[in-house]
């Protein structure tokens, strides 16, 4: 039987917008994409899912290192490095109520 | 969260007491905001912080018809280091959003008219273990909560609210009392209407003030941030990614500490004074903390901004009354 080997990532953070949850990742393979850590992640920080109207929020990883929103597609081994944060930021709308 | 081996459900019937049936609640119980409110309890009683993001829940069977019936919910967080325990229990009401979830349901596939009122009886269930799929990612991801604790400092609640009005609804018990520098509201009314027809919004930031001796936690909000790159519309203000980065940048710019607490938006000409579900959801997403504060501010008349507080109550969605702090003469 064959053992997978996969190189994986440590020291990793993760942060909600107000930065009150923060998780601490090791062990991060670097061969998922960061869209698959950011879905386990909303889960881990129990951030909804989906919006007032019941359509799925959009959230973003916002890369603190580079500035920039990592694209879900981009493999964590190309986009993150060790003690790299990542801050979770979601698309939503407010807004008023028509009787 | 864990359950304790349990599964919720509601049974629910018409005002005249005929049965709907019993609908279970996986994917529409929301326990974070229970979750929050037992940690605020425990930093009011003085308990101190350190409480790990997750915790239990456990019903309480109704005393007179046993289980599965539930009078409440009992919500337990537990420290990082394991050795202690704080608890907050719930009533039924918690349910409500559920319940009123479900009845949008049953109104959509007919089985209800749009405006019937129901009632609901909230159960618990042992809970069936069904194998759960866990990602590749999730097997090898080592994950450690290092939430750090909430920025709170000492003060006196009688000498915060010496120089402020009241505003809005009366206090609630067990309120989380919000005590906004009177300027903040000035900033939110001139903001408004300069927005003219379109939604604007912003930002709120301050503290979060313990008093020890009246073991009362509050919050001041002392300034606000406007909101950039939103999409505004009449009915509607959109926060993007862009939003946020810039409200945490002029946070971390702030002097004195202030934290992130809440948020404000308004609601143009003519529109209703109210807290949307959208405005809800926002909420819940972002400011899911107890001591989180929305203000709303609206145009019923032309000349006139009238501002509504809103924020958590024993884990709901309530609206609530604000102190005015008036400005040093």
């Amino acid at each position: 039987m064959s053992q997978e080997h996969v190189a994986t990532l440590d020291r990793v953070h993760v942060t909600d917008i107000t930065g009150q949850k923060s998780r601490a990742l090791s062990n991060v393979p670097t061969d998922a994409t960061v869209g698959e850590l950011v879905q386990e992640m909303l889960s881990e920080l129990q951030l909804p899912l989906n919006d007032g109207a019941g359509r799925p929020l959009h959230y973003q990883a916002r890369l603190e290192r580079e500035g920039r929103h990592v694209h879900g597609s981009e493999l964590i081994g190309d986009a993150l490095e060790p003690n790299d944060s990542l801050v979770l930021t979601p698309n939503i709308e407010a807004g008023a109520h028509r009787n | 969260m864990t359950t304790g081996g349990f599964s919720y459900a509601l049974a629910i019937f018409r005002q005249d007491g005929a049965p709907l049936g019993q609908f279970p609640l996986e994917g529409l119980l929301d326990w974070e905001p229970a979750i929050q409110w037992t940690r605020h309890a425990a930093l009011r009683a003085g308990r101190g912080q350190g409480w790990r993001d997750a915790g239990q829940v456990q019903p309480i069977w109704h005393r007179r018809r046993g289980a599965p019936v539930l009078s409440g919910v009992r919500v337990e967080v537990i420290a990082r280091d394991e050795r202690i325990r704080a608890g907050c229990e719930f009533g039924t009401t918690y349910f409500a959003d559920a319940a009123q979830a479900l009845s949008a349901g049953l109104v959509h596939a007919g089985e209800l008219v749009d405006g019937e009122r129901i009632t609901f009886v909230a159960m618990a269930v042992p809970e069936r273990e069904t194998p759960q799929q866990v990602s590749r990612l999730a097997r090898r991801l080592v994950v450690r909560d290092d939430s750090p604790d909430l920025p709170v400092t000492d003060g006196s609640f009688t000498d915060a609210i010496a120089n402020a009005d009241r505003m809005g609804e009366p206090v609630l018990e067990d309120e989380i009392p919000v005590i906004a520098a009177a300027c903040v509201l000035e900033d939110i009314d001139a903001l408004s209407r300069r927005a003219g027809a379109l939604e604007t919004g912003g930002a709120l930031v301050g503290h979060i003030v313990r008093d020890s001796r009246e073991r009362q936690v509050f919050v001041t909000v002392t300034g606000q941030i406007p909101a950039r790159h939103t999409e505004a519309s009449a009915v509607r203000l959109a926060f993007t990614a862009d939003t946020w980065q810039d409200i945490r940048r002029q946070v971390a710019l702030r002097a004195d500490g202030d934290i992130l607490l809440g948020w404000w938006h308004s609601h143009p000409d003519g529109l209703d004074h109210c807290f949307s579900e959208h405005d809800r959801a926002l909420h819940r997403t972002v400011f899911s903390a107890a001591h989180s504060v929305a203000i709303v501010a609206s145009r019923p008349e032309p000349d006139v901004v009238a501002c509504s507080a809103w924020g958590w109550h024993r884990g709901t969605l309530v609206r609530k009354g604000l102190f005015v702090r008036r400005a040093a003469p």
